[in-house]
């Protein structure tokens, strides 16, 4: 389409003004919708990253700071109502916090990997080290009985008396 | 040297030891029982003193106590119903009747929290039953899940006297 250019520039005017109006008033239509949905969004993005948070805890890490800080931004969310003075800076503090805790949830699976593997290890030590006790105390428990049954003993003078008659109440085996 | 008699009980002290040693370490840090807490607490933060008859668009206030002993980190969900004396409600039917109040909150195992809850009720009613539902949101199922701890308050709400 070509343009007349004959045409004086006031006449294209209204046609103009009448297309940012309309420009204007959707991009304002926009905006309220998008303010409308913050709220339901950050709740879904809170719980989005509640479920990452909870699959961070299988692996083992400690998420009790990072949850407390969704905790935090959730009070935020729920405490907002319509027409806040500062409903907007909340929303965006909240989901701020959100995306906080989100960023911070690949350090703490590597965290939990790490803290699992080293429970692991210790668990395991400890189980070898009871049973090693366990070994140790079936094959000493004797010699250390004996070696103290000795020492306490160990000025006793022996006597033999009787010998050849047995005694018939004797039930001791050898 | 030593009996085997005295051997065997050494042997056998030793390896019960041993077992319950080990069951510990195995154990330790593990929920044998998990369980959620949900109690009302009454206006001034404890049991007792509830209020029975309120006014319609009077404000009432209590305390939600909840505690966390799942064992995991769970995300708590308490719908506040109002019911009458012929809904049902049990451990594993929540109550159907309109949600009023909603309260969210994120507790990591072993915590414990009290929220304060206010409420109006905009119509007379007679034997009401404000009941508390506990829901989680369950992170498989991406959606708030029954969990079956519940707690309920009589009420009668009454319309102000007029002028």
């Amino acid at each position: 389409m070509k343009m007349d250019a004959s045409k004086p520039l006031y006449s294209h005017l209204s046609t103009l003004s009448l297309m940012l109006l309309l420009l204007l008033f959707t991009m304002l239509s926009l905006i309220s919708v998008t303010t409308c949905e913050t709220e339901e969004e950050a709740i879904t993005l809170l719980r989005e990253v509640y479920s990452k948070l909870v699959e961070a805890e299988k692996a083992g890490a400690d998420i009790s700071n990072a949850s407390q800080q969704l905790n935090k931004a959730l009070t935020l969310i729920k405490s907002l109502e319509e027409g806040q003075a500062n409903r907007e800076e909340a929303l965006q503090q909240a989901i701020s916090i959100i995306k906080e805790v989100d960023s911070m949830i690949p350090t703490l699976i590597e965290e939990g990997h790490k803290a699992t593997f080293l429970k692991n290890l210790y668990t395991g030590l400890a189980i070898a080290s009871i049973i090693s006790l366990i070994i140790l105390a079936y094959i000493l428990t004797p010699r250390i009985f004996w070696n103290l049954w000795i020492r306490a003993r160990k000025h006793w003078i022996v006597k033999v008396s009787n010998m050849g008659e047995g005694r018939p109440s004797d039930r001791r085996r050898g | 040297m030593i009996d085997d008699e005295v051997k065997a009980v050494i042997m056998a002290i030793v390896i019960v030891a041993g077992a319950l040693s080990i069951a510990q370490i195995a154990m330790s840090g593990r929920v044998s029982e998990p369980f959620s807490a949900l109690g009302l607490l009454g206006p001034n933060m404890k049991i007792g003193d509830y209020p029975k008859t309120v006014l319609v668009n009077q404000t009432i206030r209590l305390y939600l106590y909840i505690d966390n002993h799942e064992g995991r980190t769970i995300y708590y969900i308490i719908y506040a119903k109002l019911g009458d004396k012929l809904t049902e409600i049990s451990e594993n039917k929540s109550a159907d009747a309109p949600i009023l109040y909603t309260y969210e909150v994120i507790l990591p195992h072993g915590m414990n929290t009290t929220i304060p809850v206010s409420l109006k009720f905009s119509k007379p009613a007679t034997n009401a039953r404000l009941i508390f539902e506990m829901w989680i949101y369950d992170p498989e199922a991406r959606a708030p899940r029954y969990h079956g701890r519940w707690t309920q308050l009589w009420l009668n709400i009454t319309a102000p006297m007029a002028t």
